[in-house]
């Protein structure tokens, strides 16, 4: 009775790693942006763009953990939701997805991105990091659109591009992929267990 | 006995008399010297100053089928007031959803920038050189947001001629200081300048000469009044193209008159030989000009015809015995799409037999069109390339193109195709994005050309770095002729998107073989 109810528990066990994995399918990668605006004054925008060709393999980004002189205005354009005090959502419903998000230059900006991507399909989603002035006619002085941009594919590695000037960007270690570990450690554990006693 | 002498001798002296007009002289074309890219073929449209080109004109003008000229470039005036802005839209947008380059030329700043405080004379006052970069940007936006995105901008039509109408003179030095200051605002554009009246080097030759200012411009345009088409040799050391942006031949005579219009093939013709990569006539309709008031096009469109229905955006210009005969005048081009385009002008009375070999790439066919006094852009056969060869002969005043006709393979089944994500520029519209191609099969796909083809690309958005169109579906040549099994090849999609809707389109790969 004790070891079909062990058998019964290691299977469930498996059963939830397995849902976990597929979870982590569809689990994309997480980085930590650091904007570089130390050599800028004034005010102006921080331009958060999510972009894909219509048909594009559903995707995510959601970004958590803003830090730095960000202001008050927010101007979304297409699949946004959310805003920076808790977590801002851009999903490639369409083609272009956009947030403006007002900032005082002079320091530095942060945040957290997290991106989702289903399995399957043949069309990637970009996600771009662009800097606007207070005008709204013009990027700042020094770029002339996207310093930073992330290319996300169903089923490949994400390829990340940063202007060293502007940008730095730090893969985060996936939350997900942590219990998915320490469940795979108490399998092996069980395992070796039960090969013990026998 | 004498009758047979004089036979004897006569004979050899009528053949020798015969043997200009029957030996050919041969036109090496070689595809792997190349020269410019070609960015088209165009003209002003005069909406403001004479009538709107009417819609039926603008597919007379930009089209590509029967009596169609086949421009690919138009440009525009920018009035120093915004209020009549709206003017030059709906023929922008016309000819921007035929896919033509647009771009826009100033004759004046508005009067309050200037030493003249008017339209006419006067230089523009350096504390509203900010001013004035706004002024131009804001047109290129209007233009953008209302779905005719500029390619490029100039700086001032004409800054060395000072007549009574619009106008404003600019010195090297103001030019200089301009492109510096404000060029960086102009990110998206091509800035052009100094569009002067006759090419006038010494005024670009500055600015092309001062790093900072050469950094921001993108094209040295001019016009050819009172000169010819001339190399420059300084543009090109720094990378820039050459573009003719307006002139016209003749303005006094009927744009139908053959002998009269023959110039403008010759004219034509130096311009490609001198490297530009633009030829850009004044008004597109007028009595003389490549349509005529009634609709049609006119003997000069026709000429045009023959360069810009055939050699098209993106084409490169290649290496070919330019006068074969002293009135006989030839360029050669090759494009994306596989193709090899000829155009040889006759300007003399005599036929010219011509031997047109290929030392490379040569084609399988050749189809001749001619546009003479009798003729309009007429099919005039097909010609097979035969050991590398082709001959024909040219009627005395007309213009030949000779358009090779590859064969086209879809390889779309023997290839993984996978579209990146886009990058998106919000003030330009355009959006760029990666498409690759895995070789699925066991065998390596070869062509003379691999390109990648848009169909049902969204109407109003338009592939902006296209090498060029087959029967409106733009394409992009792949940068290898061979792929692998298992390898991957990587091109870049640049599209323009003004309304930033969405983009959607199926992508194919074609092997094209010449």
């Amino acid at each position: 009775m004790v070891k079909h109810l062990t058998s019964f528990f290691t299977r469930a066990l498996l059963a939830l790693a397995l849902a976990g994995g597929a979870n982590t399918a569809f689990a994309g990668p997480m980085y930590h942006f650091t904007v570089d605006t130390t050599n800028l004054t004034g005010t102006g925008y921080l331009d958060l763009t999510f972009a894909a060709l219509a048909g594009a393999t559903p995707a995510t980004a959601t970004l958590t953990h803003f830090t730095g002189a960000f202001g008050g205005t927010a101007l979304p354009t297409g699949d946004v939701g959310g805003d920076i005090g808790t977590a801002v959502t851009l999903g490639n419903g369409q083609t272009f997805n956009e947030l403006l998000q007002a900032v005082t230059f002079g320091g530095l900006l942060g945040f957290d991105a997290a991106f989702d991507i289903a399995p399957g399909g043949t069309i990637g989603t970009g996600f771009g990091i662009a800097l606007v002035n207070a005008a709204l006619d013009n990027y700042v002085p020094g770029t002339m659109g996207n310093v930073a941009s992330i290319d996300l594919m169903p089923g490949a590695p994400a390829t990340v591009w940063a202007d060293a000037a502007f940008v730095t960007a730090t893969k985060v270690p996936e939350p997900a992929g942590l219990p998915l570990f320490a469940t795979g450690c108490v399998l092996a554990v069980l395992a070796l267990r039960r090969r013990t006693r026998s | 006995m004498l009758k047979q002498r004089l036979l004897r001798w006569s004979l050899p002296l009528l053949a020798m008399s015969a043997l200009p007009a029957a030996v050919a002289q041969t036109v090496a074309i070689d595809p792997a010297t190349t020269y410019q890219v070609i960015r088209g073929f165009g003209g002003h449209n005069g909406a403001g100053w004479i009538a709107d080109l009417t819609p039926a004109q603008v597919d007379t003008a930009f089209g590509t089928g029967q009596g169609q000229i086949g421009l690919t470039i138009m440009r525009m005036r920018i009035d120093a007031s915004s209020t009549a802005w709206a003017t030059q839209l709906p023929t922008a947008k016309l000819a921007k959803a035929k896919g033509a380059t647009l771009f826009a030329t100033p004759w004046t700043p508005p009067p309050y920038m200037k030493t003249s405080n008017a339209i006419a004379h006067g230089s523009l006052i350096p504390s509203y050189y900010p001013d004035y970069a706004t002024h131009l940007l804001g047109f290129a936006d209007y233009m953008r947001t209302n779905g005719a995105q500029l390619y490029g901008i100039s700086v001032q039509n004409e800054p060395d001629w000072d007549p009574d109408y619009e106008g404003c003179t600019w010195t090297s030095a103001q030019f200089i200081d301009f492109i510096k200051s404000q060029g960086p605002r102009f990110a998206g554009l091509k800035l052009m300048a100094p569009e002067s009246l006759g090419m006038r080097k010494v005024l670009s030759d500055p600015i092309l000469n001062d790093a900072g200012a050469a950094a921001q411009l993108s094209i040295v345009a001019g016009h050819l009044y009172g000169t010819t088409s001339s190399d420059y040799p300084l543009a090109r050391a720094k990378g820039k193209e050459v573009w003719m942006t307006e002139h016209y031949t003749d303005s006094t005579s009927d744009a139908n008159d053959w002998a009269k219009a023959m110039p403008v093939a010759i004219e034509v013709h130096r311009s490609m030989a001198a490297n530009y990569s633009a030829y850009v006539w004044w008004y597109i309709r007028r009595f003389y000009g490549l349509i005529t008031e009634d609709g049609n096009v006119s003997k000069r469109g026709w000429i045009m015809s023959q360069y810009a229905k055939f050699v098209r955006p993106g084409y490169v210009r290649i290496g070919a015995t330019q006068n074969p005969y002293p009135d006989v005048y030839v360029t050669a081009y090759k494009g994306g799409d596989g193709k090899v385009v000829v155009v040889a002008v006759n300007n003399g009375t005599a036929q010219r037999r011509v031997d047109l070999t290929f030392g490379s790439g040569a084609p399988r066919t050749l189809q001749r069109y001619v546009t003479s006094a009798a003729t309009n852009e007429s099919y005039a056969g097909d010609y097979p390339v035969i050991a590398g060869g082709a001959s024909a002969d040219l009627e005395p005043s007309s213009i030949s193109t000779f358009v090779s006709q590859p064969a086209v393979a879809d390889l779309t089944g023997s290839v993984k195709i996978v579209q990146g994500g886009l990058t998106a520029n919000r003030f330009t519209g355009q959006f760029s994005g990666a498409v690759s191609f895995t070789n699925t099969t066991g065998a390596t796909l070869t062509a003379s050309t691999l390109r990648l083809v848009l169909e049902g690309l969204t109407p109003g958005v338009t592939l902006d770095n296209k090498q060029g169109d087959v029967n409106g579906v733009p394409y992009i040549a792949l940068p290898v002729n061979q792929l692998a099994p298992g390898a991957t090849v990587t091109v870049t999609t640049t599209f323009g998107n003004p309304s930033k809707g969405a983009i959607a389109y199926t992508p194919k790969l074609q092997g094209i073989t010449f």
